[in-house]
């Protein structure tokens, strides 16, 4: 079988042919961005430098994405209609699962693998997979657009289980390596490390980027075919206009797939700060979370994704009323329905308590908030003015909403 | 090719249509598909490039099987493409497509600018129409007015210099809340309209200029718009938009009939979009009925964005010799002449 496997998502494009032999040949190189004026021209003379013809070819794999929209789509278009006109199948290849192919892939026994790509507007499109001494995969954190600070949350908190986990230590008595790659590396490798401090790993830190070989050795290893009208780019992102669009008509989309919703306890205060920390200009203090964590007459319920603290939501029950004293979620995981699910187990575990009707303060020009709240049967009641410090000086007022018990 | 015919396949992707169609010697239309992907900007006003991106990639393939139906690949003698100008996202996932066709089969591949697909869409229903003539294209994109002496000699002897004219429409739509596509909309309000209640400015440029300017025009309304809503009056939309298009197509027919004279063209041909638009088919026909000039107006769905016309252009550009080779490149901007 004769693979031919096809790598866009990156700044440069690449090809590669894999033989019956296992054996790769590939060629890259192909200009910067250039990767539709280049990508057929470099198909054709790799299968001219080998003796074949494009109706040689028994199947494509192609490398879909994340990386740039764009160069995704090139080299899917082109996968599709070559699948489609020789009449062949495709395999879909994620892309950031390559980087267990990538550099020197025997090295990577034993190590963290953790691509991260820039993904722009402040985020990585990154994930981390643990690669086992006997060449078994575990996923550590899924791939996705993270903010780099919770990614780096997310594979502190990974590798801290490993390091803990009885399989490990028999494995890797050497000490735990993470193998960072990708060209988001020099960006953000400083901040990821930051975020990992005092944990007892080893960083390798290399500017690799994604290729076709890495892409072909995926597709023989794990790929299966499919049809080339099944095959779409793995985006791991709205476009920007459909973006605002269902920020401004507070979609509530389903719950994130991962997320799981449970009620907190005082050994969630530090997690929960830190999610504090991400998402409001005057956080408050740790030791002022804690003490209300652990107030009788307040309820906190937490959002888990893979075991770590994306959101959270806090209310004190005074009297019989309701107060809600915060509802936040970490930046990248917004829009995913995580809110919503948190602040709906919020109330009725406030019903259950006894709370009748709820009341909250929201910034006057926090205008999405407002309309979340809204959504939950909230109505604008009051206004407190100056009740908020703004970042960079002044005052901002509070309006004051209630969910009377009917 | 097939029963003596040269037979090619066209693509076209360069905007909010996927297209794919295969044409017959350049004028006999075989098949001509056309996934609109109008629904899906409408809630954001207009074209978004990276979703209509998105979009031409789920349908381009699809599209392409509906065109070729039953004719097998080897009676197609080559493939064709819009190479620009368009949205350049856009532009490209018909351009992979095409060129893995035409590598696939083994056939000649050609590019093909948009306008020149536009001019041919008039090939494609009048058998005899020959050139030389003149073409009037107007789009949401492109304004301009072409000498056609022959389909490889078209020469640009007047063009926008701002806003397109439907573009124009668009922004008087949005305006008015009409919503989007502007063109019919706006079209079909003016209909219900006194044309002549509301005078807007004619932007002819300086005398004897062939080129356009609509944006003056849409400011005018838009001024027109905000003095009345500040006096606390709501102006009859229906109004406005016949005064509006009065002020357009007053514009476009005095051009035309400009050129006409300055070139001795005997033959006009009205195509993109916005010849669609019922004003200005009467008002061209009439015009050109009064000056003994012969009037070719395709029929709206070969004015507005389509595979057809890629295919005939296609079609002529390959019969000349033109070839494309497997590095062509998409082009968000592209000299016609």
């Amino acid at each position: 079988m004769n693979l031919l496997a096809l790598e866009t998502s990156g700044s440069i494009a690449s090809v590669a042919l894999m033989g019956d032999d296992g054996a790769t040949y590939s060629i890259g190189g192909g200009q910067y961005l250039a990767h539709l004026t280049t990508l057929l021209p470099m198909i054709d003379s790799l299968l001219a430098e080998r003796g074949l013809g494009i109706s040689d070819i028994d199947a494509i794999a192609v490398s879909a994405g994340p990386g740039s929209f764009t160069g995704i789509r090139i080299g899917i278009a082109t996968a599709r209609a070559l699948a489609q006109a020789l009449k062949i199948k495709l395999i879909k290849v994620p892309t950031l699962e390559t980087f267990i192919f990538v550099g020197d892939a025997s090295g990577h026994a034993g190590r963290i693998v953790c691509p991260v790509f820039d993904a722009r507007r402040g985020q990585v499109y990154a994930g981390a997979w643990y690669m086992y001494p006997d060449g078994e995969k575990a996923a550590l954190v899924p791939g996705a657009a993270y903010d780099p600070d919770e990614y780096a949350l997310l594979l502190r908190a990974s590798a801290e289980g490993l390091l803990s986990s009885s399989s490990f230590e028999a494995d890797a008595a050497s000490g735990l390596e993470c193998w960072f790659a990708g060209d988001g590396t020099e960006k953000y490798a400083e901040r990821i490390l930051l975020g990992l401090g005092g944990l007892a790993v080893k960083a390798i830190v290399t500017g690799t980027i994604q290729d076709a070989p890495s892409v072909a050795e995926w597709a023989a290893t794990y790929g299966s075919q499919i049809e080339y009208f099944d095959l779409l780019p793995i985006y791991m992102r709205k476009a920007e206009a459909q973006r605002k669009l269902d920020e401004k008509a507070g979609a509530g989309s389903p719950l994130y797939a991962g997320a799981v919703v449970r009620e907190a306890s005082a050994k969630d205060a530090l997690p929960i700060h830190a999610v504090e920390r991400m998402s409001f200009d005057d956080p408050w203090s740790i030791l002022l979370l804690r003490a209300d964590i652990s107030n009788d007459d307040s309820i906190y319920t937490v959002a888990e994704v893979e075991g770590v603290v994306v959101a959270f939501a806090g209310l004190s029950l005074i009297h019989g009323e309701g107060h809600v004293m915060n509802v936040a979620v970490q930046p990248a995981f917004r829009g995913k329905g995580i809110g919503r699910a948190l602040f709906d187990a919020l109330l009725t575990e406030a019903g259950n308590r006894g709370a009748g009707d709820v009341t909250l303060e929201v910034r006057e020009g926090n205008e999405q908030a407002i309309r979340f709240y809204e959504s939950f049967g909230f109505t604008k009641e009051g206004l407190r003015k100056n009740y908020y410090a703004v970042r960079g000086g002044g005052r901002e007022a509070a309006v004051i909403m209630w969910r009377r018990r009917i | 090719m097939k029963d003596g015919k040269t037979l090619v396949l066209g693509i076209e992707t360069s905007c909010d249509e996927t297209a794919a169609a295969v044409v017959a010697d350049g004028r006999e239309i075989i098949s001509n598909v056309i996934a609109s992907q109008i629904d899906v900007h409408r809630v954001f006003g207009g074209v978004v490039p990276e979703i209509a991106s998105r979009h031409h990639l789920i349908a381009v393939n699809e599209i392409a099987a509906e065109a070729m139906g039953e004719i097998s690949p080897a009676e197609i003698d080559a493939v064709a493409v819009t190479e620009g100008p368009g949205l350049v996202g856009a532009v490209l996932i018909g351009i992979a497509t095409a060129k893995s066709y035409a590598y696939a089969w083994g056939k000649p591949l050609v590019g093909v600018h948009h306008i020149r697909g536009h001019i041919c869409a008039a090939l494609l229903e009048t058998k005899e129409l020959e050139p030389p003539f003149l073409s009037l294209v107007v789009s949401g994109g492109h304004t301009s007015i072409v000498d056609v002496a022959g389909i490889g000699e078209m020469t640009v002897i007047g063009s926008t210099r701002d806003d397109a004219a439907g573009e124009a429409y668009d922004k008087v739509a949005h305006v008015l809340g009409l919503g989007y596509p502007g063109g019919p909309l706006v079209d079909e309000l003016a209909r219900s309209g006194d044309p002549d209640a509301i005078a807007f400015k004619r932007v002819m440029l300086e005398a004897g200029s062939l080129d356009f300017s609509f944006s003056g025009i849409k400011t005018g309304v838009m001024n027109f718009m905000n003095t009345e809503r500040q006096a606390g009056r709501e102006p009859n939309a229906a109004d406005v938009a016949a005064g509006f298009q009065q002020s357009v197509i007053d514009v476009l027919t005095a051009k035309t009939m400009m050129a006409l004279e300055r070139t001795g063209r005997k033959n006009l041909t009205v195509c993109g979009g916005v010849a669609a638009n019922s004003a200005l088919r009467a008002r061209m026909k009439k015009a050109c009925e009064e000056k003994g000039i012969g009037l070719y107006i395709p029929s709206p769905i070969l004015c507005t964005d389509n595979a057809a016309m890629i295919a005939s252009a296609g079609y002529f550009a390959f019969e000349a010799g033109e070839r494309a080779d497997l590095y062509l490149d998409a082009h968000a901007a592209l000299e016609l002449d």
